[in-house]
């Protein structure tokens, strides 16, 4: 029998309780959760294995045929150029249909291929191009040819003229300093440009880039010749420029599929070849007729915008509510079948994970796993922008079609409103349970987070997710959601060490006081928000130069003319185009600020159990010689995690101070800075390079990932972990909060977990997703890494291969509690 | 030739001394340990290269690790390329390692997430570094911020 899991009275707080009707699964319901159909076409399993054994290859064309323009036009605007680089890319990669494939188009002549972005940041690329095939983690092919055109032909061309070198004559020199402590990072948006953005697809299939063009060519009709010679002629001539290109790319493929057709000798892949090129043929130039064409229309946008800057989590978005009028078209007119619609998804699905970046080797450390940041979130369920759940048949065909395929990517979320359907959540958390790689939404927490953040009510309630689990309205948004990465314990350890990291010895923060001076726990709060106060000033200011140089070097126009604002501002995305623009701001390590915090507030100032004094020598000797101390605050000082009072409040200050202090800060693209707690890789990493913490924690551990307990520290169970974190205002973190969760699958029944994630959503839980695999299985992938080539395994707002992790990131994923629920 | 080393026997002479002194150690030489890979420096002008082998049974009694001057047959998990002055101004603690890889000035290849593990033994081993250099008499070679 399911039962509410959480006690009575914890809905009491304030937060919205769910009437009895609209109810996502009754308390007491004993039907067993829906029987699932998990039988992908014999297409669809070819498909998928054919990518996941796939090698990941570097390929040069991108990068040429860029080169090439660029260095033709280079005394040119930038909105000029870029798009004429655009086009002659666009003009001349090759153009790839692999063998049965319905859903077309790639970025590179490679399956698996990575380009190559050289005007962004291309020192990295001269040094660790001779070594991609060596690596351990990401390993890369590349031909010697390709090498050498890279090093004697492409790279000279960018010395001078990168993002990169821009950036460093702009950054301040203190900032630049700051940068390489590891107290925060915040240049990872150079390498794959900004990103981080979901575009208005349902313009496109209803306009189609026709039309879009011809909006744009009324613009400039009615602009005076100054207006024209202006930044926003320009940018509607580059748009004008890369949107054509788009249709001619379209068109190329329609050729190719033609050719193919004419030399098939099967009749029945012959026919699918000639409905490939009429497809082409007509989207994205016309608007789309059909599903097929609306789901190849998609892709094409999707695909070419990941060509023109990067890539960095350019994301689908509300796939379902795209693609829905399209479908129920094709249904009532008997053009199409749910197990078609499914399968169609299923390759768009699969095509995702044909797009992945070459992550820099110095950076691996923080984002191993992530294909190189090309995380790509799409989403179904919700409510629509009139607050009635929008749940649709499309919605558990999407849900359906990412069951089939279980890959890395797309990153796939399911969005629950209040009034989501019962038999859609029951087949969501049936998927879960079985180890399909999703994660949860709650819009009745999203959406008033995002309202909170100034977005209006309609807008909030149409929101798409992006990157990792960032929230933000869909197709009006240009968000650096990852922008930044605070290292929330090394503020901890800089607060107790008068600013000198434990770790090097060398100063890293400012002078904050010395701790053995401080008389009371206030004091080192004082001292922690100074820390954590500085480095965001710093960031303000780093990340002002990083936006400048990026909107003075890369402007995007062909995302620029996906993405509302844009046209109707005449200002492209990068300097502030859309209707909304934030920076994110992410704290690290959050479990272990709560729990260090924890620990001097009772184990110095109650219990007088230490001196800070003594305490900071602790930490700074990494416990040498004071295991007893460090296993008394390890063990005996509540933790976050398991529904203590105590801690828990504790929980609550860090977070909203974290909000607070962030959300002071704006960017120059006239948005605020977004808090946000989840961590991708940098739990591992910032913990690295983290001395140890007041919380036990020894030098180097890995952190608590996104606003989950450390590890091993929510020993009291799930419950008690879900009301720990309940406890949390997370609407305050509009840039989105991660909760990971592991379960035992053999343990765990659907029924349970429904009944879990029906309570934690009514208590103001935001997201979740889990790991439903096993210590034994993990080990066993560890131990016979080929014989789990596709274990795909949730990091921290990801998906990622668990076998392709490093030994650091496999052993944290085992570290994580497992529970039995 | 770089600014501080004359020549390889010298550079073999202080790191050798070095990191006896740091694999013996009481207290770094378990972290270290725990570490458990390979890792083989490879350093230029004087150009040569030690491997630190903190993965297999370590060659002599009273240490937690062994290391080797010169080539060896010993296969490293990770590698680090840097200049012989560059290495010894970080030994110094005077050398970011993030902004010397993010620059160009260290160049590492294999398992890199693994050499995170050693990053707890740093401080440690960068006071132990100067002391080293006096026990051998070249306190001209010790440096301080500032001094780079």
């Amino acid at each position: 029998m399911i039962t509410s899991c959480l006690p009575e009275g914890r809905s009491e707080r304030g937060r919205r309780r769910l009437r009895p009707e609209e109810r996502i699964v009754s308390a007491s319901t004993q039907e067993p959760v829906t029987e699932l159909q998990t039988v992908p076409s014999e297409r669809v399993s070819r498909l998928r294995e054919r990518i996941v054994h796939a090698p990941r290859e570097a390929c040069v064309e991108r990068a040429r045929y860029l080169t090439e323009s660029m260095s033709a036009h280079w005394e040119e605007h930038p909105l000029t150029r870029i798009s004429k680089a655009l086009a002659h890319v666009l003009d001349n990669v090759s153009v790839v249909i692999h063998e049965d494939e319905l859903i077309v188009g790639c970025r590179t002549s490679k399956l698996k291929g990575a380009p190559l972005f050289p005007e962004n940041k291309s020192r990295w690329i001269e040094g660790d191009a001779d070594s991609f095939e060596d690596r351990v983690i990401q390993k890369v092919c590349i031909s010697e040819a390709e090498v050498r055109e890279l090093k004697e032909e492409i790279l000279p061309f960018w010395r001078g003229r990168t993002v990169e070198e821009r950036f460093e004559e702009l950054l301040p020199a203190d900032v630049a300093e700051d940068m390489d402590k590891y107290v925060f990072t915040m240049i990872l948006e150079i390498t794959y440009g900004i990103g981080h953005f979901t575009m208005n697809h349902r313009r496109i299939l209803e306009r189609g880039l026709s039309g879009v063009i011809a909006d744009l060519h009324l613009k400039q009709g009615a602009m005076t010749a100054d207006e024209r010679a202006g930044e926003g002629g320009r940018l509607y001539d580059a748009m004008i420029r890369s949107l054509s290109a788009a249709i001619r790319f379209a068109h190329r493929h329609a050729e190719m599929a033609e050719a193919m057709a004419a030399r098939e000798s099967d009749p029945g892949r012959a026919a699918e070849l000639e409905k490939i090129a009429r497809v082409c043929r007509r989207v994205p130039e016309h608007p789309a007729s059909s599903f097929h064409e609306a789901v190849q229309c998609v892709y094409f946008i999707h695909l070419i915008a990941q060509i023109e800057s990067g890539g960095n989590s350019i994301s689908l978005g509300r796939i379902d509510q795209t693609l829905s009028p399209y479908y129920e078209a094709d249904l009532r007119a008997g053009r199409i079948t749910p197990d078609r619609a499914r399968e169609l998804l299923s390759l768009l699905f699969l095509k995702t994970n044909e797009i992945w970046n070459i992550l820099e080797e110095a950076f691996i450390p923080g984002g191993e796993g992530t294909e190189g940041k090309t995380t790509q979130n799409v989403t179904v369920g919700g409510m629509g922008p009139d607050g009635a759940d929008a749940t649709c048949a499309l919605s558990s065909i999407g849900l359906d079609a990412f069951a089939d395929v279980r890959t890395v990517q797309p990153n796939f979320g399911v969005r629950l409103s209040p009034d989501a359907p019962e038999d859609f959540f029951l087949r969501a958390i049936r998927y879960a349970r079985d180890g399909v790689p999703l994660h949860l939404f709650n819009d009745g927490v999203i959406v008033d987070s995002l309202v909170d953040a100034g977005h209006a009510l309609e807008d909030a309630r149409d929101y798409g997710v992006v990157g990792c689990l960032e929230p933000n309205a869909q197709g009006k948004t240009f968000g650096s959601t990852f922008a930044v990465q605070i290292n929330g314990v090394k503020c901890v350890e800089l607060a107790l060490s008068n600013g000198v990291d434990n770790v090097f010895g060398y100063r890293s923060g400012i002078e904050s006081g010395d701790p053995a001076e401080f008389t009371s726990f206030e004091e080192v709060w004082g001292a922690y928000s100074a820390q954590l106060s500085h480095a965001l000033g710093q960031v303000e200011r780093g990340m002002g130069a990083l936006d400048q140089a990026i909107a003075e070097m890369l402007p995007s126009p062909f995302a620029s003319a996906m993405v509302e604002g844009p046209m109707e501002k005449g200002l492209d995305l990068t300097r502030g185009g859309a209707i909304y623009n934030s920076t994110g701001v992410q704290l690290i390590g959050f479990a272990n600020v709560v729990d260090s915090l924890t620990a001097i507030e009772k184990a110095v100032f109650e219990e007088k159990f230490l001196s800070l004094g003594d305490l900071a020598e602790c930490l700074e000797t990494d416990w040498e010689d004071a295991e007893g101390v460090r296993s008394h605050l390890l063990r005996e000082i509540p933790k976050y995690g398991n529904d203590d009072p105590e801690a828990d409040a504790m929980a609550t200050r860090v977070l909203t101070h974290f909000c607070d202090e962030v959300l002071r800060h704006e960017n120059i693209r006239g948005g605020s800075f977004w808090p946000g707690i989840f961590s991708v890789g940098f739990h591992v990493a910032m913990g690295a390079f983290a001395g140890a913490s007041p919380d036990g924690r020894r030098a180097g551990e890995v952190l608590g990932n996104g606003i989950t307990p450390g590890s091993g520290c929510a020993s009291s169970g799930a419950t008690a972990l879900l009301n720990s974190v309940t406890r949390l205002p997370v609407g305050r973190a509009h840039n989105g909060t991660n909760l990971n969760l592991r379960f035992n699958p053999r343990w765990l029944r659907a029924e349970a977990l429904a009944s879990l994630m029906k309570t934690y959503f009514e208590l103001g839980g935001s997201q979740v997703q889990f790991n439903m695999i096993d210590t034994e299985t993990l080990r066993d992938a560890q131990r016979n890494p080929e014989a789990y080539r596709d274990l795909v395994i949730r990091v921290s707002g990801y998906s990622a291969l668990f076998t392709e992790l490093s030994e650091l990131a496999q052993e944290e994923i085992i570290s994580r509690m497992e529970y039995d629920a | 030739m770089g600014q501080y080393y004359r020549d390889v026997d010298q550079m073999f002479e202080i790191y050798g001394h070095f990191l006896e002194r740091i694999l013996t150690h009481e207290k770094i030489g378990p972290k270290m340990s725990s570490a458990n890979i390979i890792v083989k420096f490879i350093y230029t002008d004087p150009d040569c290269e030690i491997t630190i082998d903190l993965k297999n049974p370590p060659e002599r009694a009273g240490a937690y690790g062994s290391f080797h001057l010169g080539p060896c047959d010993v296969k490293a998990d990770v590698w680090s390329r840097q200049s012989a002055d560059h290495s010894h101004r970080f030994w110094h603690g005077l050398e970011n390692p993030i902004a010397s890889v993010a620059k160009g000035k260290v160049k590492q290849g294999g398992n890199v997430v693994a050499m995170l593990k050693l990053l707890p033994v740093a401080r440690r081993a960068f006071e132990m570094f100067p002391v080293a250099l006096r026990e051998l008499g070249y306190d001209h070679l010790v440096l301080t911020r500032g001094e780079k």
